[in-house]
Protein backbone atom coordinates (compact mmCIF):
# COMPACT_ATOMS: atom_id res chain seq x y z
CA UNK A 1 0.00 0.00 0.00
CA UNK A 2 1.79 3.39 -1.03
CA UNK A 3 0.88 6.92 0.09
CA UNK A 4 -0.37 9.56 -1.79
CA UNK A 5 0.93 12.47 -3.01
CA UNK A 6 -0.56 14.85 -0.25
CA UNK A 7 0.20 12.25 2.23
CA UNK A 8 3.57 12.35 1.51
CA UNK A 9 4.14 15.60 1.62
CA UNK A 10 2.49 15.68 5.33
CA UNK A 11 4.87 13.10 6.44
CA UNK A 12 7.81 14.68 4.81
CA UNK A 13 6.67 18.31 6.25
CA UNK A 14 6.32 16.66 9.69
CA UNK A 15 9.54 14.48 9.44
CA UNK A 16 11.18 18.07 8.48
CA UNK A 17 9.54 19.91 11.56
CA UNK A 18 10.67 17.35 13.41
CA UNK A 19 14.19 17.04 12.54
CA UNK A 20 14.09 20.77 12.88
CA UNK A 21 13.35 20.80 16.27
CA UNK A 22 15.74 18.67 17.26
CA UNK A 23 18.75 20.17 15.37
CA UNK A 24 17.79 23.67 16.55
CA UNK A 25 17.15 22.27 20.24
CA UNK A 26 20.05 20.11 20.59
CA UNK A 27 22.70 22.69 19.05
CA UNK A 28 21.23 25.73 21.15
CA UNK A 29 21.40 23.27 24.56
CA UNK A 30 24.77 22.55 23.63
CA UNK A 31 26.73 26.19 22.58
CA UNK A 32 25.22 27.38 26.06
CA UNK A 33 28.05 25.69 28.07
CA UNK A 34 28.62 27.60 31.70
CA UNK A 35 31.05 30.27 30.62
CA UNK A 36 34.32 30.27 32.92
CA UNK A 37 35.12 33.82 34.78
CA UNK A 38 36.22 36.20 32.59
CA UNK A 39 39.65 37.32 33.45
CA UNK A 40 39.61 39.96 35.57
CA UNK A 41 42.45 42.16 35.77
CA UNK A 42 42.06 43.15 39.70
CA UNK A 43 42.98 39.69 40.56
CA UNK A 44 45.62 38.85 37.79
CA UNK A 45 43.99 35.54 36.78
CA UNK A 46 45.98 36.18 33.46
CA UNK A 47 50.01 35.72 34.59
CA UNK A 48 51.20 34.64 31.12
CA UNK A 49 52.68 31.51 32.34
CA UNK A 50 49.95 29.24 30.58
CA UNK A 51 47.68 27.42 32.21
CA UNK A 52 47.56 26.02 35.96
CA UNK A 53 50.14 28.05 36.59
CA UNK A 54 48.85 29.79 39.47
CA UNK A 55 50.53 32.55 41.64
CA UNK A 56 51.67 31.70 45.38
CA UNK A 57 52.57 35.48 46.92
CA UNK A 58 50.93 39.13 45.80
CA UNK A 59 52.24 42.69 46.14
CA UNK A 60 55.51 44.56 45.82
CA UNK A 61 58.84 43.31 46.95
CA UNK A 62 61.50 41.01 44.76
CA UNK A 63 61.15 37.27 46.23
CA UNK A 64 63.04 34.59 45.43
CA UNK A 65 65.82 31.97 47.35
CA UNK A 66 62.16 29.33 47.40
CA UNK A 67 62.75 26.80 50.43
CA UNK A 68 59.86 24.27 51.25
CA UNK A 69 58.73 23.03 54.48
CA UNK A 70 58.37 18.98 54.63
CA UNK A 71 54.81 19.51 54.62
CA UNK A 72 54.46 21.38 52.04
CA UNK A 73 52.37 23.58 53.71
CA UNK A 74 54.61 26.29 53.96
CA UNK A 75 57.26 27.83 52.09
CA UNK A 76 59.77 30.21 53.23
CA UNK A 77 61.56 32.64 50.82
CA UNK A 78 63.85 36.08 50.65
CA UNK A 79 62.05 39.33 50.01
CA UNK A 80 64.16 42.18 49.29
CA UNK A 81 66.57 40.79 51.76
CA UNK A 82 64.59 39.83 54.63
CA UNK A 83 63.33 35.93 55.22
CA UNK A 84 59.88 35.63 55.15
CA UNK A 85 57.63 32.49 55.63
CA UNK A 86 53.62 32.13 54.58
CA UNK A 87 51.62 29.15 53.88
CA UNK A 88 50.95 27.86 50.51
CA UNK A 89 47.42 29.44 50.04
CA UNK A 90 48.01 32.85 51.85
CA UNK A 91 47.75 35.88 50.82
CA UNK A 92 50.13 37.76 53.35
CA UNK A 93 53.35 36.32 54.37
CA UNK A 94 55.39 36.50 57.71
CA UNK A 95 58.78 38.93 58.38
CA UNK A 96 61.19 36.68 60.32
CA UNK A 97 64.21 38.61 59.76
CA UNK A 98 64.76 42.41 60.68
CA UNK A 99 66.14 45.82 59.45
CA UNK A 100 69.25 44.03 60.55
CA UNK A 101 69.85 41.26 58.94
CA UNK A 102 70.74 41.18 54.90
CA UNK A 103 69.16 37.80 54.26
CA UNK A 104 71.06 35.98 51.31
CA UNK A 105 68.92 32.54 51.35
CA UNK A 106 66.59 30.95 53.96
CA UNK A 107 65.98 26.71 54.70
CA UNK A 108 63.55 24.85 56.95
CA UNK A 109 65.57 22.64 59.58
CA UNK A 110 62.68 21.25 61.69
CA UNK A 111 58.98 22.01 62.09
CA UNK A 112 58.86 25.59 63.06
CA UNK A 113 62.62 26.50 62.87
CA UNK A 114 64.18 28.03 59.59
CA UNK A 115 68.00 28.81 59.42
CA UNK A 116 69.00 31.92 57.63
CA UNK A 117 72.24 32.44 55.37
CA UNK A 118 73.40 35.88 56.04
CA UNK A 119 75.06 38.74 57.64
CA UNK A 120 74.09 40.85 60.32
CA UNK A 121 74.41 44.39 59.20
CA UNK A 122 74.06 46.69 62.53
CA UNK A 123 74.96 46.31 66.11
CA UNK A 124 76.51 44.00 68.15
CA UNK A 125 78.16 40.70 65.71
CA UNK A 126 78.04 43.26 62.89
CA UNK A 127 80.20 41.84 59.42
CA UNK A 128 80.94 43.56 56.17
CA UNK A 129 79.80 41.99 52.57
CA UNK A 130 83.38 40.79 52.04
CA UNK A 131 83.15 38.74 55.07
CA UNK A 132 80.50 36.29 53.71
CA UNK A 133 77.54 34.37 54.76
CA UNK A 134 76.85 32.89 57.80
CA UNK A 135 74.35 30.51 59.34
CA UNK A 136 71.53 31.72 62.19
CA UNK A 137 69.14 30.50 63.56
CA UNK A 138 66.15 32.31 65.13
CA UNK A 139 66.03 32.05 69.40
CA UNK A 140 63.56 33.20 71.70
CA UNK A 141 64.90 35.24 74.28
CA UNK A 142 64.29 33.95 77.71
CA UNK A 143 62.38 35.84 80.72
CA UNK A 144 60.76 38.64 79.96
CA UNK A 145 62.53 39.03 76.91
CA UNK A 146 60.81 36.81 74.20
CA UNK A 147 61.65 38.51 71.48
CA UNK A 148 63.06 36.52 68.70
CA UNK A 149 67.34 36.70 68.26
CA UNK A 150 69.12 35.40 65.57
CA UNK A 151 72.26 33.40 66.40
CA UNK A 152 75.23 32.51 64.46
CA UNK A 153 75.46 29.07 64.20
CA UNK A 154 78.02 29.00 61.75
CA UNK A 155 80.54 31.59 60.51
CA UNK A 156 81.31 31.64 56.21
CA UNK A 157 79.36 29.64 55.10
CA UNK A 158 79.73 28.92 51.54
CA UNK A 159 76.62 26.75 49.84
CA UNK A 160 73.68 25.56 51.16
CA UNK A 161 70.97 23.13 49.38
CA UNK A 162 67.51 21.80 50.57
CA UNK A 163 67.65 18.01 51.79
CA UNK A 164 64.62 16.39 49.62
CA UNK A 165 63.12 15.00 53.01
CA UNK A 166 64.11 18.11 54.74
CA UNK A 167 66.96 19.84 56.18
CA UNK A 168 69.72 21.04 54.17
CA UNK A 169 73.25 21.00 53.47
CA UNK A 170 75.71 23.48 54.24
CA UNK A 171 79.35 24.00 53.19
CA UNK A 172 81.50 25.63 56.21
CA UNK A 173 84.65 26.12 56.36
CA UNK A 174 87.14 23.45 58.37
CA UNK A 175 88.57 24.38 61.41
CA UNK A 176 91.44 21.35 60.18
CA UNK A 177 91.65 22.62 56.76
CA UNK A 178 92.38 26.29 56.62
CA UNK A 179 91.60 26.01 52.62
CA UNK A 180 89.01 23.30 52.59
CA UNK A 181 85.42 23.00 53.69
CA UNK A 182 83.55 20.44 55.90
CA UNK A 183 79.98 19.17 54.37
CA UNK A 184 77.49 19.66 57.50
CA UNK A 185 73.95 18.28 57.16
CA UNK A 186 71.32 19.91 59.16
CA UNK A 187 68.03 17.50 59.86
CA UNK A 188 66.82 16.51 63.17
CA UNK A 189 70.01 17.07 64.39
CA UNK A 190 73.14 18.81 63.05
CA UNK A 191 75.33 15.91 61.75
CA UNK A 192 78.91 17.15 60.41
CA UNK A 193 80.39 14.65 57.44
CA UNK A 194 83.85 13.48 57.81
CA UNK A 195 86.71 14.97 55.85
CA UNK A 196 87.22 18.20 54.19
CA UNK A 197 86.78 19.40 50.65
CA UNK A 198 90.01 21.14 49.35
CA UNK A 199 89.10 24.43 48.06
CA UNK A 200 86.14 26.56 48.37
CA UNK A 201 82.39 25.38 47.56
CA UNK A 202 80.92 26.91 45.01
CA UNK A 203 78.04 24.65 45.21
CA UNK A 204 76.25 21.69 46.80
CA UNK A 205 73.59 19.30 46.26
CA UNK A 206 72.44 16.17 47.97
CA UNK A 207 71.37 12.73 47.25
CA UNK A 208 67.50 11.98 47.89
CA UNK A 209 68.85 9.58 50.79
CA UNK A 210 71.20 12.33 51.45
CA UNK A 211 74.08 9.66 51.54
CA UNK A 212 75.68 11.48 48.75
CA UNK A 213 76.91 14.98 47.47
CA UNK A 214 77.80 16.93 44.62
CA UNK A 215 80.00 19.44 45.26
CA UNK A 216 81.64 22.07 42.89
CA UNK A 217 84.73 23.66 43.89
CA UNK A 218 87.02 26.36 43.25
CA UNK A 219 90.77 25.36 42.79
CA UNK A 220 93.47 27.36 43.86
CA UNK A 221 94.54 27.62 39.96
CA UNK A 222 91.02 28.87 38.96
CA UNK A 223 89.84 25.33 37.88
CA UNK A 224 86.79 24.31 38.76
CA UNK A 225 85.96 20.54 40.00
CA UNK A 226 83.31 18.57 40.35
CA UNK A 227 83.37 16.24 43.25
CA UNK A 228 81.00 13.15 44.31
CA UNK A 229 81.58 13.35 47.99
CA UNK A 230 80.46 10.52 50.01
CA UNK A 231 78.92 12.00 53.03
CA UNK A 232 79.07 9.04 55.21
CA UNK A 233 82.79 7.88 54.55
CA UNK A 234 83.93 11.27 54.23
CA UNK A 235 85.77 10.54 50.80
CA UNK A 236 85.66 12.16 47.68
CA UNK A 237 86.32 11.46 43.96
CA UNK A 238 86.42 14.19 41.34
CA UNK A 239 83.90 13.48 38.44
CA UNK A 240 85.03 16.47 36.45
CA UNK A 241 87.61 19.22 36.16
CA UNK A 242 86.73 22.29 33.74
CA UNK A 243 89.71 24.30 33.36
CA UNK A 244 89.00 28.02 33.22
CA UNK A 245 85.42 27.73 33.25
CA UNK A 246 82.39 28.39 35.36
CA UNK A 247 79.61 26.70 36.78
CA UNK A 248 76.01 28.21 37.46
CA UNK A 249 74.64 27.00 40.96
CA UNK A 250 74.96 24.15 42.21
CA UNK A 251 75.76 20.63 40.59
CA UNK A 252 72.68 18.19 41.03
CA UNK A 253 72.64 14.52 42.05
CA UNK A 254 70.33 12.63 40.35
CA UNK A 255 69.23 8.94 39.34
CA UNK A 256 71.40 9.54 35.97
CA UNK A 257 74.50 10.67 37.12
CA UNK A 258 75.90 14.61 38.20
CA UNK A 259 74.16 17.75 36.15
CA UNK A 260 75.42 20.82 35.81
CA UNK A 261 75.10 23.90 34.05
CA UNK A 262 78.91 25.29 32.53
CA UNK A 263 80.09 27.18 30.39
CA UNK A 264 84.14 27.40 28.96
CA UNK A 265 84.95 31.24 29.84
CA UNK A 266 83.02 34.35 30.67
CA UNK A 267 81.33 34.66 27.24
CA UNK A 268 80.34 31.80 26.08
CA UNK A 269 76.84 30.74 25.97
CA UNK A 270 76.04 28.12 29.33
CA UNK A 271 75.40 24.52 28.01
CA UNK A 272 74.20 21.85 30.28
CA UNK A 273 76.34 18.51 31.02
CA UNK A 274 75.84 15.27 32.49
CA UNK A 275 78.39 12.56 33.87
CA UNK A 276 77.65 9.53 34.45
CA UNK A 277 78.19 7.03 37.01
CA UNK A 278 81.89 5.80 36.93
CA UNK A 279 82.52 8.34 34.21
CA UNK A 280 85.01 11.61 34.67
CA UNK A 281 83.94 13.06 31.34
CA UNK A 282 81.23 15.53 30.81
CA UNK A 283 78.81 15.18 28.63
CA UNK A 284 76.51 17.36 26.81
CA UNK A 285 72.39 16.65 27.55
CA UNK A 286 71.04 16.29 24.25
CA UNK A 287 67.30 15.75 25.22
CA UNK A 288 67.07 19.49 25.78
CA UNK A 289 67.61 19.97 22.05
CA UNK A 290 70.75 22.01 19.93
CA UNK A 291 70.85 25.47 21.14
CA UNK A 292 68.98 25.61 24.21
CA UNK A 293 70.45 28.24 27.22
CA UNK A 294 69.88 26.52 30.65
CA UNK A 295 69.99 28.91 33.91
CA UNK A 296 68.85 27.53 37.18
CA UNK A 297 68.21 23.73 37.29
CA UNK A 298 67.01 21.70 40.18
CA UNK A 299 66.91 18.16 40.75
CA UNK A 300 63.64 16.75 41.34
CA UNK A 301 62.84 15.37 45.15
CA UNK A 302 63.42 11.13 43.72
CA UNK A 303 66.19 12.56 41.56
CA UNK A 304 64.66 11.11 38.49
CA UNK A 305 63.75 14.95 36.96
CA UNK A 306 65.55 17.78 36.22
CA UNK A 307 63.53 21.33 36.46
CA UNK A 308 65.70 23.73 34.17
CA UNK A 309 64.74 27.64 33.33
CA UNK A 310 66.11 28.06 30.14
CA UNK A 311 65.25 29.08 26.56
CA UNK A 312 64.87 26.50 23.34
CA UNK A 313 66.92 28.76 21.51
CA UNK A 314 68.40 32.61 21.84
CA UNK A 315 65.15 33.54 20.30
CA UNK A 316 62.97 31.99 22.31
CA UNK A 317 61.02 33.12 25.45
CA UNK A 318 62.42 32.32 28.93
CA UNK A 319 60.45 28.78 30.05
CA UNK A 320 60.58 26.05 32.72
CA UNK A 321 61.25 22.73 31.88
CA UNK A 322 61.31 19.63 32.89
CA UNK A 323 63.55 16.63 32.31
CA UNK A 324 62.72 13.23 32.25
CA UNK A 325 66.20 11.49 33.03
CA UNK A 326 65.46 8.11 32.27
CA UNK A 327 63.93 8.72 28.76
CA UNK A 328 66.03 12.40 27.76
CA UNK A 329 62.66 14.29 27.31
CA UNK A 330 62.12 17.85 27.80
CA UNK A 331 58.53 19.35 28.74
CA UNK A 332 58.05 22.80 29.04
CA UNK A 333 55.80 23.19 32.63
CA UNK A 334 55.48 26.85 31.72
CA UNK A 335 53.76 29.01 28.47
CA UNK A 336 55.67 32.33 28.68
CA UNK A 337 54.02 35.30 26.98
CA UNK A 338 55.00 38.09 28.57
CA UNK A 339 56.85 37.69 31.51
CA UNK A 340 60.03 37.66 33.02
CA UNK A 341 61.48 34.41 34.78
CA UNK A 342 63.93 34.80 37.17
CA UNK A 343 66.78 32.68 35.98
CA UNK A 344 68.89 32.61 39.18
CA UNK A 345 69.77 28.82 40.32
CA UNK A 346 67.65 29.06 43.71
CA UNK A 347 64.35 30.77 42.18
CA UNK A 348 63.20 27.80 41.44
CA UNK A 349 61.92 24.82 44.10
CA UNK A 350 60.21 21.62 44.03
CA UNK A 351 57.35 21.05 45.81
CA UNK A 352 58.38 17.99 48.52
CA UNK A 353 56.43 15.35 46.96
CA UNK A 354 57.55 16.47 42.98
CA UNK A 355 54.21 17.81 41.54
CA UNK A 356 55.24 20.98 40.92
CA UNK A 357 57.87 23.64 41.00
CA UNK A 358 58.01 26.67 42.21
CA UNK A 359 59.48 29.44 40.13
CA UNK A 360 59.70 33.75 40.08
CA UNK A 361 58.46 35.93 37.76
CA UNK A 362 56.95 39.31 36.95
CA UNK A 363 54.98 40.99 33.68
CA UNK A 364 56.72 42.57 31.07
CA UNK A 365 56.11 46.20 31.41
CA UNK A 366 57.60 48.36 28.23
CA UNK A 367 54.79 51.22 28.92
CA UNK A 368 52.98 51.85 32.04
CA UNK A 369 49.99 49.54 33.70
CA UNK A 370 47.13 50.22 35.59
CA UNK A 371 45.03 47.58 37.92
CA UNK A 372 41.97 48.18 39.62
CA UNK A 373 42.86 46.51 42.94
CA UNK A 374 45.48 47.90 45.50
CA UNK A 375 49.35 46.82 45.20
CA UNK A 376 49.24 44.46 47.68
CA UNK A 377 46.89 42.44 46.00
CA UNK A 378 48.58 42.26 42.33
CA UNK A 379 50.79 39.47 41.69
CA UNK A 380 52.41 39.75 37.85
CA UNK A 381 52.98 43.59 38.68
CA UNK A 382 55.91 42.14 40.90
CA UNK A 383 58.11 39.65 41.43
CA UNK A 384 56.05 37.22 42.78
CA UNK A 385 56.39 33.43 43.24
CA UNK A 386 54.28 31.14 40.96
CA UNK A 387 53.10 27.36 41.32
CA UNK A 388 53.44 25.27 37.90
CA UNK A 389 52.22 21.94 38.42
CA UNK A 390 54.22 19.01 36.26
CA UNK A 391 52.47 16.66 34.05
CA UNK A 392 52.97 13.02 34.68
CA UNK A 393 52.77 13.47 39.04
CA UNK A 394 50.29 12.49 41.33
CA UNK B 1 -7.66 12.74 3.18
CA UNK B 2 -8.14 11.25 6.82
CA UNK B 3 -4.69 9.83 6.63
CA UNK B 4 -3.27 13.19 5.92
CA UNK B 5 -4.97 14.88 9.00
CA UNK B 6 -4.10 11.93 11.29
CA UNK B 7 -0.05 12.34 9.90
CA UNK B 8 -0.16 15.95 10.24
CA UNK B 9 -1.50 15.89 14.50
CA UNK B 10 0.48 12.97 15.12
CA UNK B 11 3.52 15.35 14.05
CA UNK B 12 2.12 18.29 16.46
CA UNK B 13 1.72 15.97 18.88
CA UNK B 14 5.38 14.69 19.06
CA UNK B 15 6.53 18.02 18.28
CA UNK B 16 4.74 19.41 21.38
CA UNK B 17 6.15 16.05 23.77
CA UNK B 18 9.73 16.59 22.76
CA UNK B 19 9.21 20.68 23.14
CA UNK B 20 7.94 19.91 26.58
CA UNK B 21 10.02 17.50 27.53
CA UNK B 22 13.29 19.57 26.65
CA UNK B 23 11.90 22.38 28.50
CA UNK B 24 11.17 20.09 31.83
CA UNK B 25 15.03 19.25 31.10
CA UNK B 26 15.48 23.18 30.91
CA UNK B 27 14.29 24.07 34.35
CA UNK B 28 15.70 20.90 36.01
CA UNK B 29 19.60 22.19 34.54
CA UNK B 30 17.98 25.95 36.06
CA UNK B 31 17.96 24.24 39.22
CA UNK B 32 21.57 22.51 39.19
CA UNK B 33 22.83 26.11 38.99
CA UNK B 34 22.40 26.71 42.42
CA UNK B 35 25.50 24.57 43.16
CA UNK B 36 27.24 25.88 40.11
CA UNK B 37 31.03 25.24 41.48
CA UNK B 38 31.65 28.86 39.24
CA UNK B 39 30.71 31.15 41.57
CA UNK B 40 28.18 33.18 40.79
CA UNK B 41 28.32 37.68 41.52
CA UNK B 42 25.71 37.72 44.24
CA UNK B 43 22.70 39.87 43.64
CA UNK B 44 22.70 42.97 44.93
CA UNK B 45 19.74 43.87 47.22
CA UNK B 46 19.34 47.28 46.12
CA UNK B 47 18.45 48.32 42.36
CA UNK B 48 21.12 49.81 40.23
CA UNK B 49 23.81 48.93 42.83
CA UNK B 50 27.63 49.62 41.21
CA UNK B 51 30.29 51.29 42.23
CA UNK B 52 28.98 54.43 43.08
CA UNK B 53 32.65 56.22 42.47
CA UNK B 54 34.83 55.34 39.26
CA UNK B 55 38.98 56.88 39.39
CA UNK B 56 41.02 56.33 36.53
CA UNK B 57 44.32 57.40 35.13
CA UNK B 58 44.88 59.13 31.97
CA UNK B 59 46.80 56.47 30.20
CA UNK B 60 48.61 59.05 27.88
CA UNK B 61 49.77 61.55 30.35
CA UNK B 62 50.90 58.12 32.57
CA UNK B 63 53.33 57.31 29.57
CA UNK B 64 54.92 60.59 29.84
CA UNK B 65 55.83 60.45 33.24
CA UNK B 66 59.81 60.75 34.25
CA UNK B 67 61.66 59.35 37.71
CA UNK B 68 62.08 62.68 38.90
CA UNK B 69 60.38 66.13 40.44
CA UNK B 70 57.43 68.18 39.48
CA UNK B 71 55.53 65.28 37.56
CA UNK B 72 51.73 65.49 36.94
CA UNK B 73 49.42 62.98 37.29
CA UNK B 74 46.05 63.19 35.62
CA UNK B 75 43.08 61.60 37.02
CA UNK B 76 39.70 60.96 36.25
CA UNK B 77 37.63 60.78 39.18
CA UNK B 78 33.29 60.22 38.50
CA UNK B 79 29.98 60.19 40.34
CA UNK B 80 28.40 56.88 39.09
CA UNK B 81 25.49 56.95 41.56
CA UNK B 82 22.04 58.61 41.34
CA UNK B 83 22.90 61.88 43.19
CA UNK B 84 24.99 64.27 44.24
CA UNK B 85 28.24 63.06 46.04
CA UNK B 86 29.31 66.47 48.31
CA UNK B 87 32.92 65.11 48.93
CA UNK B 88 35.05 62.82 47.41
CA UNK B 89 38.69 62.41 49.74
CA UNK B 90 40.97 62.09 46.33
CA UNK B 91 44.82 60.42 47.67
CA UNK B 92 47.78 59.17 46.06
CA UNK B 93 50.44 57.09 47.36
CA UNK B 94 53.66 56.89 45.69
CA UNK B 95 55.83 53.92 46.58
CA UNK B 96 58.19 51.56 44.59
CA UNK B 97 58.12 47.79 43.76
CA UNK B 98 60.91 47.82 46.87
CA UNK B 99 60.01 46.71 50.04
CA UNK B 100 63.09 48.42 51.21
CA UNK B 101 63.77 51.20 49.59
CA UNK B 102 62.16 53.70 51.84
CA UNK B 103 59.80 55.17 49.67
CA UNK B 104 56.28 56.38 50.27
CA UNK B 105 54.83 59.76 48.99
CA UNK B 106 51.33 60.64 50.04
CA UNK B 107 48.96 62.93 48.01
CA UNK B 108 45.48 64.50 48.41
CA UNK B 109 42.81 66.48 47.03
CA UNK B 110 39.25 67.02 48.20
CA UNK B 111 36.64 67.38 44.98
CA UNK B 112 33.30 68.92 45.96
CA UNK B 113 29.67 68.63 44.77
CA UNK B 114 30.49 65.85 42.23
CA UNK B 115 27.29 65.59 40.54
CA UNK B 116 25.37 62.33 39.61
CA UNK B 117 27.28 61.08 36.18
CA UNK B 118 29.91 63.93 36.39
CA UNK B 119 33.59 63.57 35.44
CA UNK B 120 35.87 65.76 37.06
CA UNK B 121 39.42 65.63 35.43
CA UNK B 122 42.02 66.40 38.57
CA UNK B 123 45.67 67.01 37.97
CA UNK B 124 48.57 66.06 40.98
CA UNK B 125 52.22 67.23 41.02
CA UNK B 126 53.96 63.98 42.42
CA UNK B 127 57.11 63.75 43.25
CA UNK B 128 58.72 60.52 41.44
CA UNK B 129 62.59 61.20 42.14
CA UNK B 130 64.29 57.91 43.68
CA UNK B 131 65.45 57.96 47.02
CA UNK B 132 68.58 56.70 46.47
CA UNK B 133 72.01 58.66 46.26
CA UNK B 134 72.72 60.54 43.43
CA UNK B 135 75.81 58.56 42.86
CA UNK B 136 74.23 55.20 42.86
CA UNK B 137 71.24 56.44 39.80
CA UNK B 138 71.51 55.78 36.37
CA UNK B 139 72.34 59.12 34.63
CA UNK B 140 70.23 58.37 31.75
CA UNK B 141 67.09 57.09 33.38
CA UNK B 142 67.10 58.31 36.60
CA UNK B 143 66.15 55.26 38.50
CA UNK B 144 68.47 53.38 40.77
CA UNK B 145 70.77 50.93 39.52
CA UNK B 146 68.35 47.96 40.24
CA UNK B 147 65.26 49.96 38.17
CA UNK B 148 62.68 49.31 40.59
CA UNK B 149 59.24 49.95 39.25
CA UNK B 150 57.61 52.99 41.01
CA UNK B 151 53.71 52.29 42.20
CA UNK B 152 50.64 55.23 42.11
CA UNK B 153 47.81 54.30 44.12
CA UNK B 154 45.18 56.41 43.72
CA UNK B 155 41.67 55.70 46.00
CA UNK B 156 38.63 57.75 46.02
CA UNK B 157 36.79 57.85 49.15
CA UNK B 158 33.50 59.15 49.67
CA UNK B 159 30.86 58.78 52.67
CA UNK B 160 28.63 55.84 52.91
CA UNK B 161 31.55 53.43 52.37
CA UNK B 162 31.97 54.38 48.37
CA UNK B 163 35.22 53.99 46.93
CA UNK B 164 37.19 53.35 43.96
CA UNK B 165 41.06 52.48 43.51
CA UNK B 166 43.70 52.04 40.71
CA UNK B 167 47.38 51.20 40.91
CA UNK B 168 49.21 52.53 37.95
CA UNK B 169 52.47 50.60 38.11
CA UNK B 170 55.91 52.35 36.03
CA UNK B 171 58.42 50.21 34.01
Amino acid sequence: MRANRPQRLARTTAVLMFAAFLATGCSDASSVPIQPAAPDSSNDAAPGLGAGVRPLSFGPGEKGYVSFHPSEERLAFVVDGYAAEKTLDAQRFERRTEEDFDAAGVEWIAEDDLVFVGRKTAGENASEPEDGDSLFIARRGDGEDQRQRLVEISPGVQATDSLPGGGFIAAVPASEAPDGAGLVVFKERIKPSPGTVRGRVLGVSASPDGSEAAVAVSGSEGDVELISYDLKEGTARRVAQLSGGEVLGSPQWTEAGIYFVAREDGTAPYTLYRVGEGSEEPEQVEGVGEGFLPAGIEASPDGEKLAVVGRRNASSPTDLYVLTLDSGTLEAVTANKNMEIKTEPRDISWTPDGSGVVLVARVVLPEPAVYDAPARSLAPAFYNLYLAPVAGTR
Amino acid sequence: MRTFAFWLLGALAAFFVTAGAFLFLANLGSDLGRSDPIPQQPQSATPNAGPALAVRFSKSRLKELESSTEQTVRLYVQNLSGEEIPQVDLSLAVTSDSTVQELRRDYERDLTNLASGERRTVEVEVDLSPPLPAESQDPDTGLGAEGYRKIIEARANAAGGRSAIRTAVLP
